[in-house]
This record gives C-alpha cells, structure tokens and sequence, in this order.
C-alpha cells in the first residue's frame, strides 16, 4: 500500500525538482514586515518555503527552485515588497506605500 | 550607628524600594488596524485589559500603550470600536503587537457608526459586520446574495418570475428593516421592489446588521432592524479594480473601480457595473423562463474633501435597468401579450447625496453633520396585459450635532430632519399619487461606564402629513457582566407608510384580483423588544464565542396582504394581533489556524390574525416563512490566503404555503418540504488577481411546480407567487479579480 502511495506521489516529487536554499539581509523592522514580505514571496513562482528571522538582523531564508528563479529575481520581489534585499535597495515607490511602522 | 533591628528594617524598605520595579513589570504594545489588502494603521483610544491584574488602559494617538504589570502570566485582552476583539497570552514583560481586523460578524459588538463626518458614536445593538472577506464568500454578485453564510438573514424570491428578491430579518420581511448606503436611505419606496439587485457586491466594503431597533438618529423606519453598507471610498489605496463573472445560466457580470487622489484633500471614485443574464432557461419544464433575462447599467461617481475642519462627500448615480420574463417563446417586441404570457419591467434611477460634516480638533468629542440626498426613479412594468407605471421624487436631509456632557461618559446628539417624496403609480385604470411631508426632530443621550455600561436613550418626533405626528422611544443597553461576558436589551418603536404595490409587485404575476378589503391605514407600526448574550471562550486552547439572541416585534399597525383565498389577494388593515417571535444561537469556532467553522440554528414564530371569508378572524403562521432553519459553515485558507476554501450547508424547515385550492376557512394547512442547499467556492491568490470558481444549490434541488397553472397561464389557476423553494437548479460560477494598487 505504502509502495503504490509512493509511486503514485514521486511523479509530484520530481516535478518539485531539487532546491536551493539562501540567506538574504532584508531592512525589515517588524511583524507586518515579515509578513508582507513572505507573503509576497510566497505567492511568488518558483519560491518553496521562506521564514524570515527579526531577531537574526532581519535575515531571510528562502528555499527555491532554480529552474524557475534565481537568488537576483528573490532580491527584485523583496525590493518590490518595500524593503532592502542585500544590496539591492527598496523600490521607492513601494516603500512609500508601506505603513508608518514598517518604515525605517 | 545603625541597631541590627534597624538594619534589618533598613534592608527591607530598600528591598522593597528597589524591588518595585521587579513586582511590577512593564507590559508595552501596540495596537493597529489590518484589513484584507494588510493595510495598517495605529487605533487610537483602543481599550486594552490585562486579565491576571483586571488592570486597563487606552493606546495613545499612535496606538501605544503602557501597562504596569504585577502578575504573569494573563491574556491581554483588546478592544476597539469597530473591529473584533482580540486576546493574547502574554507570559512575561514584552512588547506586544496587536492586529485587529474590523469587525466580523462579531454578533453584537460594539462597532462605529460612521455618523457624518466622521464623529463614530458607539452603538450598542446587536449587530453583525459581514467584511469584505465574508463577502467574498459568496462572490455572485449583488447584495441580495450577500448573506449566503449569514445565520439571521435568509432571502427569498417573491415569485417564480419577476426575480425579485426580498430578504427577511427575525421573521419579518425587508420593508420593516432600514435598508441604508452610509446612512443615507437606500432601498425604500419604489426602489424597494428590485432594491438588492441595485447594490452590485464588489462596491460594497463591508454590511453593518442591526437586529432590533437601530438609533433615533437614523430615522423612524427601522422596525425589526437596520442595514448599513459602506461602499468603496475615494481615498481607497486601490487604485483600480476589475471583476468579471460568468455562470452556467448564462448571467455575466463586469464590475469597475478607479479612484484618483488630487490631492492631499481631494480625492474621487468612479464605480461602473454591468450585468446581464443572456440565455432563457427552463429547467423545470413548465414553459416558462426560470431566471428573467436583463441588462443592468449602474454608475456611480463619488467625491472626497477632507481637511482639518471639514470633510465633505459627495456624489451621484444612475441606473438602468431591463428585465424580461414570462413564457419562454415571450418577445417583448412582437408577442400578442394577450396569448403569450410576458413580463416587462423598465427601470432607471437617479441619485445624488452629499454629506458635510464640520470637524472640531482640539474637540473631537464634537461634531456637526448634514446629509442631504435626493433620488428620481422610475419604473414601467407589465404582467401580461396588466400595466403598472411608477414615479417617485425624494428629498431627504438630516442635521446632526453631537456633545458631551461634562466628560465623554454623557454624550448627547441632537437634530432635525426632513423627507420630501411624492409618488405617482398606476396599475390597471387606477391611478394612486401622493406627496408625504415629514418634518422631525430627535434627541438621543448616551450614558457609559468605560468597560462596563452603556445606556442611551432616544426619542424622536416626527409630524407626518397623511398619518399625523408620530412619537418614537428607543432604549439600548449594554452590560460588559466581565470581558468575556457581554449582555445587550434593547425596546422599541418603529413606524413607516406602506407601499402596497411596490413592496407587493411579485404578487401580481398571478391570476389573482386584488380585493381592497375595509377602511384601510397605510400605517405600519411596531414595538420590537429583545436581548441578546454573547461570551467567548477557548476550547481545546482555541478561540470560540456563543451568541445567543431573542427577539419580538409586536404589530400595533399592520397591512396585511393575504393570500389565504384562492383568486384574490386581500388587503387590510390588521384586525387582530400580529408578531414574530425570533431566537437564534451562533456558535464559532477556529479548531485550527485559517479554520473557522460556523453553526447556527434559528427559531422564528411569526403570526397574523387573518380574515376568514365568512367573517371573524383566524390566526395563521406567516405564509412563505419556514420556522426553522440550519447553517453550518466551514472556510479554511492555506497560509497567506493563497487558496481559500468555503462551504456553507443551509436547512430550511418546513414552512406553510396558502391554500390555492380549498376555499373554505377552515381548510387544513399546506406545507412545503424541508430542503437543503450547499455552496461550496475555492479562491486562488496571484500576486495581482484572484480567480474564484463555485457552485451554488450544488444537490439542484428546485421546487417541482413553481408557477401553477403555468400550462394556461391567462385561466384563473395560474398563480407563480407560490414559490417556496429554489426555481433555478445547480448552478456553477467562476470569475476573477484584478486589482491595482
């Protein structure tokens, strides 16, 4: 039973392809901050699993297919959150956008 | 030198000195708004209590608060107008972020009424708040499909052809409840007819249901309760919005919005809708059209200005709309009306509104308030060769001036008001018109214990031109007994002028003669009494609440419309008694994170005393109306909304339906069966759009003959206004939104 289960689920498996895992600096402050930015992240193509540390400088840890993204596309969505991505600096306009607590 | 005794003591009092601080640790946090687009914004003046100390405190103009805190651990339990309440476990001195959602069907809590210009009173009724999130639930489409997962509110068809709808609150139909689009009057008079079908879903941002009376300040009309929607405001982050709809019995729908910010101060809204229902259906066979085919056209502009002293809004719009229905070989064009059975119905509305409201900032305790709206419509119809024409005109203003007393504990509103609607109606070779005056002033004194009580008192007169000066007394109360137990009572009286053939137009698709029966009293005047308990709790370390509520209306005025006698429908003025006796019981729970389940059962007793042919009266339970009814509702979202699910099972009892066949008074009651309906959507989140699909009346279940004598429909047998159940089957639906921000 637990054989046809497996075999029925590997094709799933494949599909996930293997991923990668990196760790990003983000300027996030706070909870909402968090939230916004795994949001977005997660309902970005490509972007399996992030979890963002506030206590860890604010690192991000994202877990990601690299057939369908890469590390420099994760920094453009966390800049189009609002927020710093390592070097790459915050959207302006987006950062505008962002509620007085989650401004620097 | 210092006695060892000394010492001692010495060392004690600086123990307890420095220690202090140990006891007592400081408990900070910060309160803020989140809505469905994670929106955020600090709630000032948020009420927030900590359990394990029963110590509270307000959050500041930027949504900080301070406690002093001596016992852990405690949940902190926060409160703010307007929005749910929310609790937390707090287990050592931290910083605590609290978000909280506006108010959702939180049954009975206390919520802001956007009183013009802003001023938010608090109410104290029992109310319901039904979000964008909960509407979304049900994604078709106007406001009568609104309350699919709402326990109080059912709705109905009138009859098996206009496509009419009419909702019905503690057993008693819309007209008795105050139907307002931010407290401007909505659906009344001749819009009453089609009135939910005018409001289209995607402009609505959130429902505010009143059970029982609502506040003096708002009117005189509200009998059983009171129906507050806010619609998209200009100065809404979203910059622009699409939906497209599309269902299985060929209704599409596109709703638009833009909003656009001058500047600081002056924003605008444009919201367009259009809807049409394309394909004749005839699922049940019987010849006839299940669903009637229309177009509707509905265009609203709106305007903001905000500044530090006023805000002002205002606005207008139009609507147009065609319906045709009847016998499926029915065109309107080229059909002899008097051998293919057709009906027709014309409508285009104007409104306009403005609101001003002058703002004191060093007093915001104070405010001064005007609404002012004015509306034309006009409809034409025909059943067959029977012809109604309808005009209406209204004018309303209402000025409202709010203070304290002192302190914020006794606050005060007072004002004037006045209506102006003239009517023009004909049917058949009679024509009705006439032109309603209503000048009336109101007072209304609001008592409060922060955290405990609340106490207001309100009365209104009112000198109606045709029905003479009107007195009206409203009381609510509300009893925190502690914050986890909440008591609300409210009495009252309600009164309004009767619209017979616009509130009635459903009941001329039959073959029935309209019998006008003794001196009759447009008059309709109730008393509504009742209570309402709710408590929350945690069950399995989960949160849950209970809400139980009782509510009566007693008639001292009513118009009957009876339909008891085969071939006629009756009118009078109640003879005898009529009530409606409602109790409900909610229960909500969230086992797990983003699963919520919802379960309701409701009572209703509703009666009339009719007039039997032979004279003398016979009570009867309110046709149409089933006694009990069932909802259970099940929504779960993965994390981030990325996937919404929903189900919602609906029971609706048995329910007794006239006797069309038996003449004789004594006939034994009819019933209709008890049946089911399930609606079942899946949501999915993309990073700019949404796709929605479901499935409404997903086991088809119909009711087998709604029209009868649909086989000859110009005998005397016909009659489509015995209709009890759902007359379209299963229905699918998908439709997407896109939204910029």
């Amino acid at each position: 039973m637990k054989k046809i289960l497996f075999l029925l689920l590997l094709p799933f498996g494949l599909l996930a392809g293997p991923t990668q895992t990196v760790k990003i600096k983000t300027s996030a402050i706070c909870e909402m901050c968090k939230e916004r930015i795994e949001k977005n992240l997660a309902l970005t193509k490509g972007i399996e699993k992030s979890d963002l540390n506030l206590e860890d400088q604010s690192n991000i840890t994202v877990v990601y297919n690299p057939d369908k993204i890469d590390v420099a596309k994760i920094k453009q969505v966390i800049a189009e959150t609002g927020y710093d991505a390592d070097d790459v600096k915050a959207v302006k306009k987006s950062y505008e956008k962002l509620p007085n607590c989650c401004k620097k | 030198m210092l006695n060892p005794i000394q010492m001692n003591r010495l060392f004690l009092i600086i123990i307890l000195f420095f220690s202090f601080p140990l006891w007592a640790q400081e408990l900070n946090g910060r309160v803020m708004s989140l809505d469905d687009q994670g929106n955020m914004e600090d709630i000032p003046g948020a009420t927030v209590y900590y359990s394990a100390d029963k110590l509270g405190t307000n959050t500041g103009a930027d949504g900080m608060f301070k406690l002093r805190v001596r016992t852990f651990p405690g949940w902190l339990i926060v409160r703010a107008i307007g929005f749910a309440p929310d609790s937390v476990w707090v287990e050592k001195s931290q910083f605590v972020h609290l978000h909280l959602t506006a108010n959702n069907k939180e049954l009975g809590e206390v919520k802001v009424v956007a009183s013009p210009g802003g001023h938010d009173v608090q109410s104290i009724q029992s109310r319901e708040i039904l979000t964008m999130k909960t509407l979304a639930k049900a994604a078709c489409c106007n406001l009568s499909e609104s309350f699919e997962t709402n326990a109080s509110v059912s709705v109905n068809f009138t009859d098996a052809i206009t496509g009419a709808k009419q909702i019905s609150l503690l057993g008693l139909s819309g007209t008795y409840v105050q139907t307002q689009v931010e407290n401007v009057p909505s659906i009344r008079g001749l819009k009453s007819t089609y009135g939910l079908n005018y409001i289209p879903g995607t402009w609505i941002r959130s429902i505010d249901l009143a059970k029982g009376q609502s506040s003096v300040v708002n009117g005189y009309e509200s009998m059983t309760g009171a129906i507050n929607m806010e619609l998209v405001k200009p100065d809404t982050s979203e910059v622009y919005f699409l939906n497209t709809y599309g269902n299985s019995q060929g209704r599409f729908e596109i709703n638009q919005q833009a909003v656009h910010k001058f500047n600081g101060n002056l924003s605008t809204a444009l919201l367009t809708h259009y809807s049409q229902q394309v394909s004749r259906l005839d699922g049940n066979k019987d010849g006839f059209m299940d669903l009637p085919l229309f177009n509707l056209v509905n265009v609203m502009n709106r305007w903001k200005y905000a500044s530090d002293k006023w805000m002002v809004q205002w606005g207008g719009g139009y609507l147009h709309e065609q319906r045709v229905a009847g016998q499926m070989n029915f065109e309107e064009k080229t059909s002899n009306r008097y051998f293919v059975y057709g009906f027709g119905s014309a409508t285009s509305r104007f409104e306009s509104f403005a609101k001003i409201a002058r703002l004191f900032q060093t007093k915001p305790w104070k405010g001064l308030g005007l609404i002012l709206s004015a509306a034309d419509h006009r409809n034409d119809s025909y059943f067959a060769f029977k012809q109604y024409v309808g005009r209406e005109q209204s004018v309303f203003g209402n000025l409202i001036y709010q203070s304290i007393i002192d302190n914020t504990n006794h606050t005060w509103k007072a004002g004037s008001s006045f209506l102006y609607d003239a009517y023009q109606e004909r049917y058949l070779d009679s024509t009705y018109a006439r032109r309603e005056l209503v000048p009336g002033f109101f007072g209304e004194y609001i008592w409060t214990i922060p955290n405990r009580f609340t106490l207001v008192i309100g009365n209104r007169v009112d000198f109606h031109n045709q029905l003479g000066t009107k007195w009206v007394p409203r009381v609510h109360a509300k009893w925190d007994i502690t914050p986890i137990w909440l008591a609300r009572a409210s009495v009252g009286k309600g009164w309004r002028r009767v619209n017979p053939l616009a509130e009635n137009m459903g009941f001329l698709a039959n073959a029935r003669s309209i019998k006008l029966v003794g001196d009759l009293n447009p008059l309709e005047e109730a008393w509504n009494y009742g209570f309402s308990l709710s408590h929350e709790f945690q069950l399995a370390n989960r949160k849950a609440n209970l809400v139980f509520d009782y509510f009566q209306t007693d008639f001292t005025h009513q118009w009957i419309v009876d339909m008891e006698i085969a071939h006629a429908i009756r009118m009078y003025s109640n003879p005898g008694a009529s009530y409606s006796k409602s109790a409900q019981i909610e229960f909500n729970y969230s086992p797990l994170p983003r699963l919520e389940w919802k379960a309701a059962y409701r009572f209703q007793n509703v009666a009339s005393d009719y007039l039997s042919e032979i004279g003398g009266l016979r009570r009867l339970s309110k046709p149409f109306l089933n006694r009990d009814r069932v909802l259970v509702n099940l929504a779960y979202a993965t994390k981030y909304d990325i996937w919404k699910f929903d189900l919602t099972w609906q029971w609706s009892g048995p329910r007794r339906i006239p006797n069309a066949y038996v003449h004789a008074g004594d006939a034994p009651e009819v019933n209709a069966p008890a049946f089911s309906m399930v609606y079942g959507q899946v949501t999915r989140q993309f990073k700019h759009w949404e796709m929605y699909v479901g499935v409404e009346n997903l086991f088809n279940f119909t009711q087998v003959n709604p029209i009868m004598g649909a086989a000859d429909p110009f005998a005397r047998g016909f009659d489509a206004t015995m209709v009890w159940g759902p007359v379209a089957g299963r229905m699918v639906y998908t439709g997407l939104r896109y939204k910029i921000n």
